[in-house]
């Protein structure tokens, strides 16, 4: 099969695509983000899904340890959006707290179950369908100027289907005296349903907050969630940005998220992956600024036939910048993970101290990790490091904590829990930081469970 | 009943039999030290009571409190009241200090049908404990044995043992790379904890720490067997004399 067939064949597979294309345009085509949209679907058929090891695209070498061709052989289909939940179905993610919240289920806002309670006067949190209708000429211009419809088929993808979400914006010198959490829950059932969360992120000068991001589902159900999420911090700020997923285990995750920093803004990440059959997290930040600092924190904990990749790319574009990166994985059963980080130095970004390390702990001998942390550096000026590890669970650890009246499993369950524990300690939110660790302890003991019946 | 019976302990390490007939009695409230060359089994007498999976028992048997020894697990031993007190002890990353052994007490009372015990409870008992061996309470809260110095790691080990209050315990040449210091602080630790109800075992390649917790007895182990016994004087002779003699007396009784 040449280009041109399989291209055609491609489209073919999109007909069901182009359908709900259709019928979003006669929705709202006067809008101005429709012509957007139209640009990213055309973009999206060009480009279609990076299916892995085809050699006519070297440029799809970023998945190949993932293999998306599950995706692309299913033919999604927008979610009814009129579909509505419970506050039942809400509850187990909210992490008990009375955070202001956006809750959407497949893609569809739950006025129902959203509320502003509490968020500091000046600060916006909105609907971004809201925000594209009423005040188009604010939002547009951040929208699509970091996540490159031409980089990557699924934000091309994600953007064809430009409709709703979540707009974050804080002002210049406002300090957001709450966390702002923004839940999207997915779940399919005998059609499987594709959602497209948009979530765009702005601080200005001084400004300061904490946003998290959850990504959950009930049942087992056949969806895919495709997110993107645009982060824009200014000069002198402060961001803590969670993301945490814990979708179904059938579910299909695909994510990207672009942060743009100026000069002495501080953003720090974590990302918290549970959930999902597949997972893939691009995170690319840009250090456009001097003396901006980024740390960047990720823990994965998958079992069975999960599989979980987290790509990320740090770009030291100004001197002086920090970035911290420490990415944790705990795999038992047959999980899969991958682990790419780049940190890219460019010749003016001198003095850049940057930090990468990935370490992987497997509980399982059918588990696996592929990691390559990546550096490459032009200026002369800088101290960079990176490291990564895949190891087990060390007998001469269990056998000293065994002879102090540990058993096995209570041994293992602690190195386990030793192994990742210190990500969870450094979360600044003490609600969340006490409701992850909770999670996280579960977590772990149902993994060495299952690990200590094989 | 002895705490203690070893009778013609054979055994070590995959193929090879590094302990070829041990024979030792140790009661409640006595201190005795095993001392010998290197590589006379001294270490693997120590793994194969704590129960590590690498050294098995191929002869003889081990009775303690009356229990067969090898029907127990590591931990089982653990929870009855034997401790090991590592030559090495093991880094544990990412838990402190105060979480495992609080962990370790609470596994020890389950063990014997007792409530846990609460988290301020626990607290001030590791207090008092810290203070009984002079640590420095900074070393509670951070990641076991993490970045310790030796001479922590070995001030660890008799805090542990503080905080677990085994009746046995075998200390594993405790006094290796510590100054005089540190030997004169972890001795205290350890004769802090002598008691009518416990006994100690100390495997030692020296005399110096003897001189700080005086022994009721010294063995010297000698090609995996005990091939002298005697009391604090004999470890006073070998330090004078060496090991030679030994070796010799060995040897011509054939």
């Amino acid at each position: 099969m040449n280009q041109n067939t399989q291209r055609i064949a491609q489209e073919d597979r999109f007909a069901g695509y182009r359908e709900d294309f259709e019928r979003l345009r006669m929705q709202n085509a006067s809008l101005p983000v429709h012509q957007i949209r139209i640009r990213a679907f055309n973009q999206f058929v060009e480009l279609g899904f990076p299916v892995t090891r085809e050699i006519d695209f070297p440029e799809r070498e970023d998945w190949f340890f993932t293999n998306v061709a599950p995706i692309a052989r299913t033919s999604f289909r927008l979610a009814d959006s009129a579909a509505h939940i419970g506050a039942d179905v809400v509850t187990p993610y909210t992490f008990g707290a009375d955070w202001p919240l956006l809750v959407f289920f497949n893609g569809a806002f739950q006025p129902a179950l959203s509320h502003l309670n509490g968020l500091t006067s000046g600060v916006r949190v909105l609907r971004l369908s809201e925000a594209l209708a009423q005040d188009p000429g604010r939002i547009l211009p951040f929208v699509g100027r970091q996540a490159d419809i031409s980089k990557s088929g699924f934000t091309a993808f994600n953007t064809s289907f430009l409709n709703d979400g979540a707009v974050v914006e804080v002002p210049a010198g406002k300090i957001s005296e709450t966390p702002i959490h923004v839940l999207y829950l997915s779940d399919g059932d005998e059609t499987p349903v594709v959602s497209h969360p948009r979530t765009l992120i702005v601080l200005g000068d001084g400004a300061s907050a904490s946003v998290i991001e959850s990504y959950a589902g009930g049942p087992p159900g056949n969806c895919f969630t495709n997110a993107v999420t645009e982060i824009f911090v200014g000069k002198d700020t402060s961001l803590d940005h969670y993301r945490i997923n814990r979708e179904n285990r059938q579910a299909f995750h695909v994510s990207t998220t672009e942060i743009y920093q100026e000069q002495d803004s501080h953003v720090s990440t974590f990302s918290m992956c549970m959930g999902g059959a597949l997972t893939r997290n691009d995170t690319n930040v840009r250090l456009d600024g001097a003396r901006a600092t980024i740390r960047m924190n990720g823990l994965y904990l998958v079992t069975g036939r999960q599989h979980v990749d987290n790509h990320t790319w740090i770009e030291h574009r100004k001197p002086d910048c920090d970035s911290y990166e420490v990415y944790k994985g705990i795999l038992e059963g047959g999980a899969r993970s991958v682990f790419n980080g780049k940190v890219y130095v460019h010749r003016e970004a001198q003095n850049t101290d940057a930090k990468q390390l990935n370490k992987n702990l497997l509980l399982s001998p059918d588990a696996s990790a592929n990691t390559k942390p990546q550096l490459e550096i032009h200026a002369d000026q800088v101290k960079c490091t990176h490291g990564a590890t895949v190891g087990q669970l060390d007998e001469e650890q269990i056998f000293y904590l065994r002879t102090r009246g540990l058993s096995r499993d209570a041994a293992c369950h602690l190195l386990t829990y030793g192994f990742a524990g210190d990500l969870i300690r450094r979360i600044r939110l003490e609600t969340l930081r006490t409701q992850l660790d909770g999670l996280f302890e579960t977590t772990i003991r149902q993994l060495a469970m299952a690990q200590s019946t094989v | 009943m002895a705490l203690l019976e070893i009778r013609n302990l054979r055994g070590g390490i995959k193929d090879q039999e590094i302990l070829k007939g041990i024979d030792l009695v140790v009661d409640a409230g006595e201190v005795h030290a095993i001392m010998g060359p290197n590589g006379s089994g001294k270490s693997t007498l120590g793994k194969l009571l704590a129960g590590h999976e690498a050294y098995q028992p191929t002869g003889g048997e081990v009775t303690f409190q009356g229990k067969d020894l090898f029907d127990l697990t590591p931990e089982e031993r653990a929870n009855e009241g034997l401790f090991l007190a590592f030559q090495y002890p093991v880094e544990i990353p990412g838990v402190s200090n105060a979480y495992f052994l609080r962990a370790a007490v609470n596994e020890r009372r389950k063990y014997r049908g007792e409530p846990e015990m609460s988290a301020g409870e626990f607290r001030r008992m590791m207090d008092d404990k810290i203070k009984l061996v002079d640590m420095d309470p900074e070393l509670a809260k951070r990641p076991v044995n993490e970045d310790f110095s030796g001479g922590e790691k070995k001030r660890n080990e008799i805090f542990h043992m503080a905080v677990l209050e085994p009746t046995l315990s075998i200390l594993d040449e405790t006094d290796s790379g510590l100054d005089i210091d540190a030997l004169r602080i972890v001795s205290h630790g350890i004769n802090q904890q002598r008691s009518a109800s416990k006994a100690i075992v100390m495997i030692t390649h020296y005399q110096r720490l003897l001189s700080y917790v005086v022994p009721d007895f010294v063995h010297v182990l000698y090609n995996g067997r005990i091939v002298k016994s005697g009391g604090k004087e004999l470890a006073l002779e070998l330090e004078d004399r060496g090991y030679d003699w030994i070796k010799e007396e060995v040897a011509a009784a054939g």
